[in-house]
């Protein structure tokens, strides 16, 4: 238990109790006695704590995603709702998680469990070409797909529905390859996890934000409605995040900006350039963070996690060295992906110098202690250990 | 033919009050009659209307009710007998111009049909008309029975055109929709022939004149109506309590002191000319009794109107206890029924009767064992589930907590769950498009709550047409949904200024309610209901960004009528193995939420089903289900 939630728990103890009995029939989750839907809504749409990770809205027929927005429609009685199980920011529980991936206790260094940190960069031209860095994450999904170790890859689109980035479910090394590139915003990608498993998919991997691998992780652990999840979602790709605006209004913003020009990237270089740097066709725009921050989803400022510490492997920026990425190898799974990409001649990989993973540690902690300087009560559920 | 047109004096047939009020107006020799549609009210008109080639009447269903009343007073300021009929709401719309033409006088007949609705049965309101009479200073005449019903028209109509004024009748649920013996009176074949007298003019001003004439013309109904055997007594000379009652608290009180056997203690007085009083008539039998018990409908009118007589009459009078609403023995609201009256002469008299308290138990039990409870509900099928539902989702959707307002009309029942609680506030007619206006408005307050308002296809042409005027001229915000579903469905599908055939079956020009709207310059859009995606995309658009009003209309035939024109669109039906039901991911949407009556849930199975024999084939539950388990297939 975190010290940090001490006070919060004390509070809320005789609750806590009885949702622990109800807890044990419902495979460890925090199931609670009000509908999970009035609960989340409370919880963490109300307080602005949602963080567009997706997991909740393509699942059921009261929340759905709306210009960048998790809206409940309705009112449902369920209390034991994935929307809530599965949701990152209601309460998360790292201990279970751990175990049941890396078969060991939670490493609370500040960059998580990890075998091993590694540079890295693709192989190909034509995927550095478009990549947001070193193309690691895009390398790595088309070899998965090429090779069959997955059968679907869900990754973000910058044109999803209604013009919105958002999940979509790709096939091909091609697919993959045009959903390359950051978009610095909450994008509901989740939600095209539920159409990859309609649609039949056994092996499916997925590229997500940290809070995305956290929600990713708590429906393998609980799966509650019994998919066989763990062996389904075969493969979890996590990205570095600090911080992603609410996209509704930063796709807004950008549209007024840049009127009908197409962008062709994003790109937030590191401390201290303070910067967006916006590629269109016709040359590069630079928008001043300070004025970009107000659009930073609330959820992002109560988040812990800044390099997916639940993904099998974790690919970030490598901080000085365009690109290249930094990528953190954790589970088997991941080890073995790695290993398999190297040799194939998919990924060069090079060591990772120790004073950069100090600094990456550095600025992992940072962002916790950025948290836990919110009061417990704000703080919400990414910290809370058990609801 | 309709038997409300046989010539044949001395019958004696079944009809309802409402049918013998219109026949009463026949043979009064009614020449005009109009009418907006109002339950307990519609079936006047509508019956006339039916019979109008035949009599060679002019009848219509007029915009609303001041515009019938308008109508109507044409007539009658012409030599003709004319009618006028309405619920005690369109009395308040019609109120304006029945205060003004009372001042005037006329020079026909006419006739004010009122229907109260006694515990709001079929109403927004509870409300006792007869206090606009005394306002008035018309006549008011209160039937209690059917016979008396027709009776009162026919000399309605002699009283009016003898003191040259309106004269009013109150008529209530139990009247009008009930039914009794009743025999016929002769029908007229000559009519009094129609002319306006140019030479002079009816204006109200000087009211120095006017209203003295007005008081003229009440003291001589006054002075005609004191001996009017509408007022009857029944029972001992010398009661030792009398119970004053009039309209349905006739028949009730009489069986009451039957049961009771009370018929040598207690005598019944009944008013049937409400307003004048018969005043010596009365002063004569409250000078025999100590104690009076007054049973009437809604407010105590009769008894306190009978308490200022008393007052003013009092060294002829002995010391009497008054009892009825004031006194708290009779319920100051609501209808009237045998048990009420029982129970309250129980209790004056001592003569309790023994009540079965188990009686209405075990008779809920019964009829539960036949019919489920269902709560108020849409029609299944019915388009305003589905606009509603679009719009529900729409303001979900936009988040700024917009508010519907709404009005009356079969919508109104959108405040309910079956409409998912949508509507905000039910006024008046045309009063969610008016406040609606106003909250769109306020902007410069801070609110950001969106403004709607949904009027139904009548209501627009009743009462919403002046609102959208306003709105344009103060750029009010708001956005008017109309629910238009080709019908006046709430009071029995009377054709309205939309359709295409008047009252009398005759072809017109339907007026369509967008054009009116564009011609206005509100930016105006046409849906279909049905189509949940598109309309719940629309409501969310047009609400985004207003600068001022706009219109949608929400276009889907009354589930009643295309059920009967065309049957069932789409055979719907569930596949089990994709119903989810309860599971996580769904949670009986359609019959938990959606709630339309065709779907019910199967407890045993923990499925959803559709019940054939009540689901109309609209499709729309197909269109809302997570789990693609509805499924329709083109019938
Ligand atoms: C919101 C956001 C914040 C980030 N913040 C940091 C940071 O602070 N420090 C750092 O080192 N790195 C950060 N990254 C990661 C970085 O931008 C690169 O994505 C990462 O280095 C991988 O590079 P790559 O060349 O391998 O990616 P690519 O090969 O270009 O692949 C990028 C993948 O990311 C997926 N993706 C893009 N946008 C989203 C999104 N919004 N949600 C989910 N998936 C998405 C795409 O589907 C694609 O598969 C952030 C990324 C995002 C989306
Ligand atoms: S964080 Fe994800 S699961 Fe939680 S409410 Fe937002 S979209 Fe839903
Ligand atoms: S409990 Fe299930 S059905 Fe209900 S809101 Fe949550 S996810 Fe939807
Ligand atoms: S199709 Fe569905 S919504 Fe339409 S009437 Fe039948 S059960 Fe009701
Ligand atoms: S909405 Fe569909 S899945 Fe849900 S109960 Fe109804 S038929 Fe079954």
């Amino acid at each position: 238990m975190n010290h940090r939630t001490v006070g919060f728990l004390a509070r809320s103890l005789p609750r806590r109790r009885a949702r622990r009995i109800i807890s044990v029939e419902t495979k460890g989750a925090a199931v609670t006695q009000t509908s999970a839907l009035d609960r989340l809504y409370e919880k963490v749409i109300a307080k602005g704590l949602c963080a567009a990770c997706g997991a909740c809205v393509g699942n059921c027929p009261y929340l759905v995603k709306y210009k960048g927005k998790t809206v409940k429609l309705d009112s449902c009685t369920r209390s034991d709702g994935k929307c809530y199980v599965y949701c990152p920011a209601a309460y998360f529980d790292p201990e279970p998680i751990s175990q049941a991936i890396f078969n060991e206790s939670y490493d609370n260094n500040g960059i998580g469990n990890f075998a091993e940190v590694k540079a890295s960069r693709s192989t190909f031209d034509e995927i550095l070409a478009v990549a947001q860095g070193g193309g690691t994450v895009t390398s790595l999904m088309g070899m998965a797909l090429n090779k069959g170790l997955i059968d679907a890859a869900v990754v973000t689109s910058g044109k999803g529905s209604g013009g919105f980035a958002g999940g979509v479910v790709a096939t091909t090394l091609e697919g993959v390859k045009g959903c390359a590139g950051s978009k610095f915003v909450g994008a509901h990608s989740l939600d095209a996890l539920k159409e990859a498993l309609q649609s039949g998919f056994t092996r499916i991997g997925i590229v997500g934000l940290p809070c995305q691998v956290r929600s990713l992780r708590k429906m393998q652990l609980y799966d509650m409605k019994d998919q066989d999840l763990k062996q389904r979602i075969s493969l979890v790709i996590g990205l570095f995040c600090n911080w992603s605006f609410s996209v509704g209004e930063f796709q807004s913003l950008i549209r007024t900006r840049m009127g009908t020009k197409e962008i062709r990237k994003f790109d937030v270089p590191p401390p201290p350039a303070n910067q967006l740097r916006v590629e269109t066709e016709d040359g590069v725009q630079i928008i001043s963070l300070d004025e970009l921050k107000p659009l930073i989803q609330d959820a992002c400022r109560q988040c812990p996690d800044m390099t997916s510490e639940f993904a099998d492997v974790s690919v970030g920026m490598y901080e000085g060295r365009p690109g290249w990425n930094t990528l953190i190898i954790r589970s088997r799974a991941g080890l073995e992906l790695v290993e398999m990409a190297i040799q194939s001649g998919v990924l060069q990989t090079e060591p990772f110098p120790v004073e950069n993973l100090t600094h990456l540690r550095q600025a992992s902690r940072n962002k916790k202690e950025r948290v836990s300087r919110m009061t417990p009560e704000a703080s919400g559920g990414h910290l809370a250990c058990h609801d | 033919m309709s038997r409300l047109i046989l010539d044949e004096p001395g019958k004696e047939i079944l009809l309802m009050g409402n049918e013998a009020i219109a026949r009463g107006a026949l043979e009064a020799g009614v020449r005009v009659a109009a009418a907006y549609p109002g339950n307990p009210s519609s079936e006047i008109i509508g019956n006339l209307a039916q019979v109008a080639k035949e009599m060679g009447i002019y009848v219509e269903w007029s915009v609303n009710e001041k515009v019938a009343a308008e109508v109507a007073a044409a007539a009658a300021v012409s030599n003709m007998n004319a009618l006028v009929a309405m619920k005690q709401n369109g009395l308040n719309v019609a109120c304006d111009f029945l205060l003004n033409l009372n001042l005037t006088g006329i020079r026909g007949g006419l006739v004010v049909i009122v229907a109260d609705d006694p515990s709001g049965i079929s109403s927004s309101n509870e409300q006792d008309s007869r206090s606009f009479a005394k306002l008035a200073d018309i006549p008011l005449l209160e039937p209690s029975t059917f016979q008396e019903a027709k009776e009162m028209v026919r000399e309605g109509f002699e009283l009016s055109r003898r003191t040259g004024n309106f004269v009013m009748i109150r008529s209530v649920t139990r009247i009008s929709h009930a039914r009794g013996n009743v025999i016929l009176g002769p029908l007229p074949k000559d009519f009094p022939v129609p002319y306006f007298d140019t030479s002079k003019p009816l204006c109200p001003i000087p009211t120095s004149i006017t209203h003295v004439a007005l008081h003229r013309r009440f003291k001589e109904a006054e002075e005609i109506l004191k001996d009017s055997e509408f007022n009857e007594y029944w029972g001992p000379e010398k009661p030792e309590l009398l119970v004053i009652t009039c309209g349905s608290g006739w028949l009730f009180s009489k069986e009451a002191i039957d049961i009771l056997g009370l018929c040598s203690r207690v005598a019944v007085l009944k008013v049937g000319t409400t307003w004048p009083l018969p005043k010596s008539f009365l002063i004569k039998h409250l000078q025999k009794t100590r104690r009076v018990l007054f049973f009437e409908e809604i407010d105590p009118v009769l008894e306190n109107n009978v308490a200022e007589l008393y007052a003013q009459h009092n060294r002829e009078l002995p010391l009497i206890e008054f009892m009825g609403k004031n006194s708290g023995i009779v319920p100051g609201t609501g209808e009237l029924s045998p048990e009420l009256i029982l129970n309250a002469l129980g209790k004056v008299t001592g003569e309790a009767v023994e009540f079965d308290e188990n009686q209405a138990g075990q008779a809920k039990d019964i009829i539960e064992g036949y019919a489920p409870q269902r709560s108020m509900a849409f029609c299944a099928g019915c388009p305003h589930r589905a606009s509603l539902w679009a719009i529900k989702q729409a303001l979900s959707l936009d988040g700024r907590n917009g508010v519907l307002f709404g009005d009356i009309g079969c919508y109104a029942l959108g405040i309910l769950p079956t409409g998912f609680s949508q509507l905000k506030t039910v006024h008046a007619m045309g009063s969610g498009a008016g406040m609606a206006c106003g909250f769109g408005n306020f902007h410069q307050f801070g609110v950001n709550q969106p403004s709607l308002a949904v009027c139904g296809d009548s209501t627009f042409f009743h009462a919403v047409i002046p609102v959208l005027v306003n709105a344009v001229h103060q750029r009010s915000r708001f956005l008017l949904v109309v629910l238009d579903n080709s019908a006046t469905a709430m009071t029995g599908f009377q054709p309205h200024p939309g359709s295409p055939v008047d009252a009398m079956g005759q072809n017109t020009s339907p007026i369509v309610i967008e054009d009116l709207c564009k011609s206005l310059g509100l930016p105006t859009v046409v849906m279909d209901p049905f189509d949940l995606d598109g309309t719940i995309e629309t409501v969310c658009e047009m609400i985004r960004e207003q600068t001022g009003p706009k219109a949608l209309i929400l276009r889907q035939e009354c589930a009643l009528v295309s059920g009967k024109k065309q049957g069932k669109k789409y055979q719907v039906r569930i596949d089990p193995q994709r119903c989810i039901g309860e599971e996580c991911g769904c949670d009986r949407l359609c019959t938990r939420v959606f709630k339309c009556p065709g779907l019910t849930w199967d407890r045993s199975e923990k499925k959803s089903r559709i019940e054939s024999v009540i689901c109309n084939g609209c499709g729309v539950c197909a269109d809302i289900c997570p789990s693609h388990a509805i499924v329709k297939e083109s019938a």
